[in-house]
């Protein structure tokens, strides 16, 4: 009783964190604010003011509007990188959950190799082939985060796959393919959405990385970690240009994270 | 064929193949299902019942197990068919119903959709016919209030409500055989004899073979024509249920006969 009531409480906390952030992102796409690109030497490290709330940057641009452009991207990303992940994870994990034999043990290899690195160093392995950029972030992101989703989704495969109800759906005569999407995926969503969750707590995280790296959105495009990495050299000048791109990361994955522990199990 | 003979199963061995070492646990399986008859089989736990069912429904992987012998149905040997053909029969001819209806129903869909499954396999009917068809059958079942069941999912069933729901699964298609595997094992004793009698009146109005497998020997004495005794994976005596209950030849049957629990008044009331 006191889990559940625990568990209620994240998910509600977890629910209005999002709302907030989708709200502020929205905000930036509606609201007249200044250009986040454009640049004013005369506000120059302005300081947090009623017309700058976060105030301004080494280049005089708004800091506000740089951190809503900037969440929106990082989410845009996540979600690109969540769903290359979670599509091709739910086929690869699917094939060789439910055939299993020789497919199950040659993709399986080859998963383990690839989850054996950790997902930043291969996304970075990525974008060393494909070049540094948004799309390429999203999918080098997208590719890193596949074995992970198709070990889950196969596990659940396996497990779903000699019950008594696929064994009964066999016996009505339904095919493969049709046992496979319509019979067993309903049951794994409960497990899969909360992956998606975690895997989208990582992929904010791994954007953020990437682009303090520099490898990500690419300047002057306005990006949470790029942010983060330039205002480094400026954190006792003007700490709240690191503040607030910092505070939009977390809330992020505060969101998410409050969200995945409510589903969990 | 011979005339009103559905299935005839001869020399059936199945083995497996899925251990180091091959293990066959059936032996020489022989088996004729006319039309409309109920047909029990017994034996003891292990004995290879099931194996033989789900062989004959088509349900053993191709994989991991070798089947020798044939399955004719309808002029075609069923385990030579290919699956497509096979699939076509599954469900639509051939049906199958378990012993614990919970983990045979998916529980993450409502029992509409279950009970329509084999509408959307089978046929090309649309989505008003199919309904029509679903709820015919859920009061066929003698489910109260089929509306409401139609919504709900299987956990909030009862266990006798859940196996009727996979009975109305097995004869939506109305199919010319049911295998029924130990289907009220797992139920209390009144609903037991509610689903047997559902079971003998959907044979009596429909025609359907049953293959009953049961461990309860006065069940199939009540149920059954004939039956067929297994042990290790053989059948080791078979014929009309009377004479083999009455007059059992094998030391083995015998012995099962004597393992039904009778209520002996005389010892009752001399321990007092
Ligand atoms: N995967 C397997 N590999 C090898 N042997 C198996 C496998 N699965 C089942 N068996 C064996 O097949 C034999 C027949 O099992 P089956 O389930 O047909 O028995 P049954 O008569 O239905 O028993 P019960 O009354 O308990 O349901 C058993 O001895 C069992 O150990
Ligand atoms: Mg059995």
């Amino acid at each position: 009783m006191k889990t559940s009531k625990k568990k209620n409480i994240n998910f509600i906390l977890g629910i209005s964190v999002i709302s907030v952030m989708a709200l502020f992102i929205l905000c930036g796409k509606i609201l007249p604010l200044r250009d986040p690109n454009a640049i004013d030497a005369s506000l120059k490290f302005a300081s947090p003011s009623l017309k700058h709330p976060f105030g301004c940057d080494n280049f005089g641009r708004e800091i506000l509007s740089r951190v809503m452009e900037g969440s929106f991207s990082t989410f845009l990303i996540a979600l690109g990188t969540v769903f290359i992940g979670t599509f091709f994870g739910i086929i690869i994990g699917a094939l060789t959950g439910y055939f299993g034999g020789v497919v199950d043990e040659v993709l399986m290899r080859i998963n383990d190799a690839i989850f054996a690195f950790p997902s930043i160093l291969l996304a970075l392995l990525f974008i060393s082939l494909l070049g540094p950029g948004t799309y390429q972030v999203v999918i080098a992101l997208g590719i890193a985060f596949i074995p992970s989703f198709a070990r889950i989704v196969r596990g659940e495969f396996l497990k779903n796959r000699n019950m008594d109800y696929v064994k009964c759906a066999k016996l009505l005569g339904a095919s493969d393919l049709r046992i496979m999407v319509i019979h067993i995926l309903p049951n794994t969503l409960k497990v899969l959405l909360n992956s998606v969750l975690i895997g989208f707590n990582n992929a904010v995280l791994a954007e953020a990385s990437m682009s303090f790296l520099g490898i990500g959105v690419q300047p002057p495009d306005p990006s949470l970690g790029r942010m983060l990495s330039e205002a480094q050299a400026y954190l006792f000048k003007a700490p709240n240009y690191a503040l607030f791109p910092g505070l939009a990361i977390i809330l992020m994955v505060l969101g998410f994270g409050l969200l995945s522990d409510s589903f969990e199990k | 064929m011979e005339n009103g003979v559905l299935l005839e199963v001869t020399d059936l061995n199945i083995e497996f193949h899925d251990h180091i070492i091959p293990e066959t646990v059936v032996y020489d399986f022989d088996l004729t299902l006319r039309e409309g008859e109920i047909v029990g089989l017994v034996g003891e736990s292990g004995s290879g019942k099931s194996m033989s069912a789900l062989a004959i429904a088509g349900l053993l992987s191709r994989k991991d197990m070798k089947k020798r012998g044939q399955i004719y149905y309808d002029g075609k040997d069923l385990l030579s068919i290919s699956r497509n053909e096979l699939r076509s029969i599954q469900g639509n001819d051939i049906s199958m119903i378990f012993q614990e209806p919970l983990t045979s129903l998916n529980p993450v869909k409502k029992i509409y959709d279950q009970v329509e499954e084999p509408l959307r396999i089978h046929t090309e009917l649309d989505k008003e016919q199919r309904y029509e068809k679903v709820l015919k059958i859920l009061k066929e079942v003698e489910l109260d209030d089929p509306e409401h069941v139609m919504k709900q999912y299987p956990h909030e069933l009862s266990g006798g409500m859940r196996q009727r729901v996979m009975i109305a699964t097995a004869m939506i298609m109305e199919p010319k055989i049911l295998i029924a595997d130990e289907p009220t094992t797992a139920l209390d004793v009144t609903i037991q004899s509610q689903i047997v009698k559902l079971l003998k009146k959907l044979n009596a109005q429909r025609k359907t073979a049953i293959l009953f497998i049961s461990h309860d020997l006065s069940l199939v004495n009540s149920l059954c024509e004939r039956v067929l005794v297994m042990k290790d994976g053989y059948i080791v005596e078979s014929g009309p249920t009377k004479q083999v209950f009455n007059d059992p030849k094998e030391e083995y049957t015998k012995k099962l006969i004597a393992a039904i629990p009778k209520i002996d008044m005389t010892k009752v009331y001399r321990n007092e």
